[in-house]
C-alpha cells in the first residue's frame, strides 16, 4: 500500500493514470506539453479515496496523471489525535504534494469538505491550482463551525441514524461487519480525536478572500442539497465561477448523479491545460436538465 | 506456482487481515460484496496489491473506468480472475519491473 510520511501522520495515497508512453490528449494544445494532475478530495468524517476510486478517478486517470489520497484520520491513513484544523489539513495537501514532487499547478476535485479544502488551498496558493471542481461542497460562513460541530456531536441511536443516512459505502448494504467497523471508526475520528473541536477554529471564507480566487472553477450543486445557498454564494463571489445544479439530487451528487458527474467532470479535464494566471471572466450559472 | 485464483484469494486474505472470519474457501463465485463483505477501502488496496503482483502487467484503470457502480458492486473473484487472465494473455511478456 503506498505511504508517505507528512508532517505527524502517514498517508495512504493511490496515483493512478494513464500508461507511461501515452500521449497526452490534450498535447498538441498545451504550452508546456505537460499532463494534466487531477487531485481528488474526499469528505469528512464517513468517507475516504474510495468514494472517488470507484466513481470518477479510474476514468479521469485514462486522460490524466490522478492522485487520491486518505486525509489525516480518515481510511488508511493515521487516526492522529489531533490536527484537524483547515490550516493543518491544507498543511497536509501542501506537504504531500511537496513530497510526490508534484510542483506543477493542478486540478482539484473535491466532494463537500474536500471542496472547501481545495478553496482554501487556492486562495493560499494561486500559483499552484489549475483549476477546481466543487461537488456540493461546504463554504464556510459565520455559523458553519457551529452547526458542523453540533451535527457531529450527536450520541447515541441520533449518531447512528447521521452514520446510517450518510453511510454511502459502495459494498455497505446489510453488512453487520462492515456497520460495525464503520461506526467504530467514526466513533473513534469523532469522540477520540480534536477533530470536533478544531472544527471551531475553521474560520469563515469572506467575501474579499473568495473574490480573489483566480483560477476556473466549477460547482456542481444538487437542487435539493442542503447547502444549495454556497454555490450560490461562489456565483456571486468567484470571478471565473460556473454553477451547475443537478435537478433531483441532494449533497450526495457523488451516489446520485454519478454518470452525468462523470462526463462532465471528464469534459472539464480534456480541457488544454490552463494558465494559473488566466484572466478572470464573468461568473455565470445555469440549470442542467435531467441527463445533460 | 499459484493459479491465479489462489493468488488473488491469499491477497484477500492479506486486506481483510485480523477481520478474517470466513470459515468458506474462496471460490471464483464468491462475491466482493455480499459474501466477503468487503470494504470499498479493501477492494482498492486489493486492485494495488493484485497489480503489484504481477508487475505493471495488470492494470485496473482501464477495466473500472468503464463500470458503472452497480455493476462493480456485483463484482465477484472470478470476474478479477478473469480480467487478470486476459490482462496477462495480451501483455505476457512486458517487463514485470515495476
Amino acid at each position: 500500500m503506498p505511504e508517505i510520511d507528512v508532517r505527524d501522520a502517514r498517508f495512504h495515497y493511490q496515483l493512478l493514470g494513464p500508461p507511461a508512453d501515452a500521449q497526452p490528449e490534450n498535447a498538441d494544445a498545451t504550452p508546456n506539453q505537460g499532463r494534466r494532475t487531477v487531485v481528488f478530495l474526499h469528505g469528512l468524517v464517513m468517507d475516504n479515496l474510495s468514494s472517488w476510486y470507484f466513481t470518477l478517478a479510474n476514468p479521469v486517470a485514462t486522460v490524466a496523471d490522478v492522485l487520491l489520497y486518505d486525509m489525516r484520520g480518515h481510511g488508511k491513513t493515521t487516526r492522529t489525535k489531533s490536527g484537524y484544523t483547515l490550516t493543518g489539513m491544507t498543511a497536509d495537501l501542501t506537504g504531500l504534494l511537496d513530497e510526490l514532487g508534484l510542483q506543477q499547478p493542478v486540478t482539484f476535485v473535491g466532494n463537500s469538505f474536500g471542496g472547501m479544502l481545495a478553496l482554501r488551498f487556492a486562495m493560499d496558493h494561486p500559483e499552484r491550482v489549475e483549476s477546481v471542481v466543487l461537488v456540493d461542497s461546504h463554504v464556510p460562513h459565520e455559523t458553519w463551525a457551529e452547526e458542523m460541530q453540533a451535527t457531529l456531536s450527536l450520541q447515541g441511536e441520533e449518531r447512528d441514524r447521521m452514520i446510517a443516512v450518510n453511510f454511502k459505502d459502495w459494498l455497505g448494504r446489510n453488512s453487520q461487519r462492515k456497520s460495525n467497523r464503520l461506526a467504530k471508526n467514526a466513533g473513534e475520528l469523532v469522540y477520540e480525536t480534536s477533530l470536533v473541536e478544531d472544527l471551531a477554529t475553521f474560520s469563515e471564507f469572506t467575501d474579499e478572500e473568495l473574490a480573489n480566487v483566480r483560477c476556473p472553477v466549477l460547482g456542481f450543486y444538487g437542487e435539493d442539497s442542503d447547502i444549495r445557498d454556497h454555490g450560490d454564494r461562489l456565483a456571486r463571489t468567484i470571478p471565473n465561477f460556473e454553477l451547475r445544479v443537478f435537478p433531483e439530487s441532494t449533497h450526495s451528487i457523488i451516489w446520485e448523479k454519478t454518470a452525468e458527474l462523470r462526463e462532465q467532470v471528464l469534459d472539464w479535464v480534456r480541457q488544454p491545460l490552463r494558465s494559473p494566471e488566466a484572466a478572470p471572466s464573468n461568473g455565470s450559472a445555469r440549470t442542467l436538465e435531467d441527463g445533460a | 506456482m499459484d493459479t491465479i485464483l489462489e493468488t488473488v484469494s491469499r491477497l484477500i486474505r492479506e486486506v481483510i487481515g485480523e477481520d478474517w472470519d470466513l470459515d468458506q474457501p474462496i471460490t471464483a463465485e464468491t462475491s466482493f460484496a455480499e459474501d466477503l463483505e468487503l470494504e470499498s477501502i479493501e477492494f482498492v488496496a486489493l486492485a494495488e496489491k493484485l497489480q503489484g503482483e504481477f508487475g505493471g502487467r495488470v492494470d485496473f484503470v482501464p477495466w473500472l473506468s468503464n463500470k458503472e457502480l452497480d455493476e462493480i458492486i456485483k463484482l465477484n473473484v472470478g470476474d478479477v480472475v478473469a480480467y487478470i487472465e486476459d490482462c496477462l494473455e495480451n501483455k505476457p511478456t512486458k517487463d514485470e519491473a515495476q
